[in-house]
């Protein structure tokens, strides 16, 4: 990173910090909302942007981060600290049983794979009263360091910030080292990445695996910050939501996956009054981006560097 | 072309009966032949001959039907594909595959993929020892870059590079990592004059520094007629002559495959 680049994420992240203080508690709940969905949008890029794996599972990834981690929390007595990374693991442990049969599939097949993970998913949520209670949901306590209690907007703003950034950092140091590189080595062509020694089946689980654990910290995250959680959160269609930040955003840009994620995180917010609004306006925003910014609005500064050019 | 290359030894490359057929097409029949250390041999034949075949299954993405590769005592076959640069052989490809979206200088380092180390944690983390084999890693890159004199576009995507330059790059790219054994898929093709002639003194000079051996397969014949070692001849997936430059040119079963038989 440029020392001048350095700078501006500095500041923007002392004014991100200190913006909650002076405004209603409102806002901190909202900017949480925007920070769990980057984590997400962060790790769906991994697989679907930067390895080239199509992957409409991500909801289902969402979902069994938010029910390990609150099933942990209620039912093991762990505390939050254990119990958000172990939610994490069996997460990224199920985005291995994924990436299995996705090895030997892609596009469409692969995308209708990883479908078919979410919505199952949903339906065990669902129907297995005995583990998740089924619609009546789970209550969930909120996180605590000794007899502090993280049981307020602001407080679980200042919590999630701090492992969003760190989530954030592992996954920018991650797509600008050799692993990253054999990520998009994939996703450009399969044959030439091999002909470098790259494991290509090797590197599609760890993008998978990635992408899960991603989900999964975001899921147990939302869980402690919602309180409760019942499967309607978790349907098919957040899966596509996520991949309409990434297409937003811009697929294969961590900047990409956080601002596409805070845009489509936010709208629904703005919007809360006018709920068939919102859906149109969504569809809206994707289809327009999609065809006037197939690189998304990262691909904006280029297209702009190279009008200026002419 | 190279006085010295030890022909008494064992071959580097020791290619026995390599056989493969495409639904009854047969593209590679009985192909065997024998490749020393230091050696540039073409590989010429009509469009559809099996050249590039050949090069695909020594790059093990396809398998054959029968026959044995050997490259320096070790069991080519016996390879995945991923597998085949750690032997220490390398290749460039016919079309483009180079990694688009990646710079210059990111495709040089994919070349070196195989002797880095970072996993996912310390790549995570950026542990010290990370950071250091990623310095190590572009030092050699750059280095490659400014033996091609490209070292002006480092930073410059792929798919902005002219297409001479690209050429160089995907051969920067595959021997980067020290390779022994170079394939290269038409490395001059759609390149102008200059370049072709630019491009044979940088093969020449590669094989001298990386002690290479290069195998190579190409359209321009003054260009492979000149570099070349030997030439093997392919022709509907058999060997239809081997030998030096000049045994090749005046070799009746080449003119005849190359401009078709003689009438009377």
């Amino acid at each position: 990173m440029k020392s001048s680049t350095r700078m501006i994420v500095l500041v923007f992240l002392v004014a991100l910090l200190l913006f909650p203080l002076f405004m209603e508690t409102y806002f901190s709940y909202v900017l949480c909302i925007i920070f769990i969905a980057v984590i997400n949008a962060t790790g769906l890029n991994l697989v679907t942007g930067y390895s080239g794996q199509t992957n409409l599972g991500q909801s289902g990834f969402v979902a069994i981060g938010a029910y390990a981690t609150a099933l942990f929390m209620t039912r093991m007595g762990i505390g939050f600290w254990g119990a958000l990374p172990a939610g994490g693991l069996i997460t990224a442990f199920v985005g291995l049983l994924i990436a299995i049969p996705a090895l030997r599939m892609r596009g469409l097949y692969l995308a209708l794979v990883t479908f078919g993970f979410a919505a199952i998913t949903e339906m065990i949520l669902i129907h297995w009263v005995s583990l998740t209670h089924g619609p009546d949901g789970i209550r969930v306590p909120s996180p605590e360091i000794g007899s502090f209690a993280f049981n307020s907007d602001l407080r679980m703003f200042y919590l999630i910030f701090a492992v969003t950034a760190f989530m954030v950092y592992m996954a920018k140091n991650i797509v600008n080292s050799r692993v990253g590189r054999a990520f998009i080595s994939i996703r450009e062509s399969e044959i030439a990445a091999q002909a470098m020694g790259v494991d290509i089946t090797r590197y599609k689980i760890m993008a998978f695996i990635l992408s899960a654990f991603y989900g999964g910290i975001a899921g147990g995250l939302w869980a402690t910050l919602a309180m409760f959680i019942s499967p309607d959160a978790f349907g098919v269609v957040e899966s596509i939501i996520a991949l309409a930040m990434i297409a937003v955003g811009g697929m294969g840009s961590i900047l990409g996956s956080i601002i596409g994620g805070a845009l489509l995180s936010f709208l629904p917010e703005i919007l809360r009054e006018a709920r068939e609004f919102q859906e149109l306006l969504f569809g809206a925003i994707l289809v327009i981006s999609l065809i006037f910014l197939p690189n998304g609005i990262v691909g904006l500064h280029d297209k702009i560097r190279r009008g200026l050019a002419k | 072309m190279k006085e010295g290359i030890n022909r008494s030894g064992d071959p580097i490359l020791q290619i026995e009966d390599l056989s493969i057929n495409f639904g009854g097409v047969q593209a590679l029949l009985g192909f065997t032949t024998s490749v020393f250390q230091g050696e540039i041999r073409g590989i010429i034949g009509p469009n559809g001959a099996g050249k590039t075949t050949f090069f695909n299954l020594l790059s093990r993405f396809y398998k054959p039907s029968r026959g044995k590769i050997l490259f320096d005592h070790q069991d080519v076959l016996g390879c995945k594909p991923h597998q085949i640069l750690a032997l220490g052989i390398s290749r460039t490809f016919q079309r483009s595959e180079l990694f688009n979206s990646m710079t210059a200088l990111e495709n040089v380092l994919m070349g070196l993929h195989i002797y880095e180390k970072a996993g996912l944690m310390s790549a995570a983390i950026q542990f010290k020892r990370m950071k250091e084999e990623e310095r190590h890693s572009r030092e050699k890159a750059e280095k490659i870059l400014e033996m091609l004199e490209l070292q002006e576009l480092r930073d410059v995507l792929v798919n902005a590079l002219p297409f001479g330059q690209q050429r160089l790059l995907d051969i920067g790219r595959a021997i980067v990592s020290h390779p022994r054994l170079l394939l290269l898929d038409e490395p001059a093709a759609g390149m102008p004059y200059a370049g072709k002639a630019k491009l044979a003194q940088i093969l020449l000079q590669i094989r001298e520094q990386f002690k290479l051996t290069i195998l190579l397969v190409e359209h321009d014949m003054k260009m492979v007629m000149n570099i070349s070692d030997r030439l093997t001849v392919l022709n509907y997936g058999r060997i239809i002559a081997e030998g030096g430059p000049a045994e090749v040119r005046n070799n009746s079963a080449v003119i005849e495959a190359y401009l078709g038989k003689r009438k009377g």
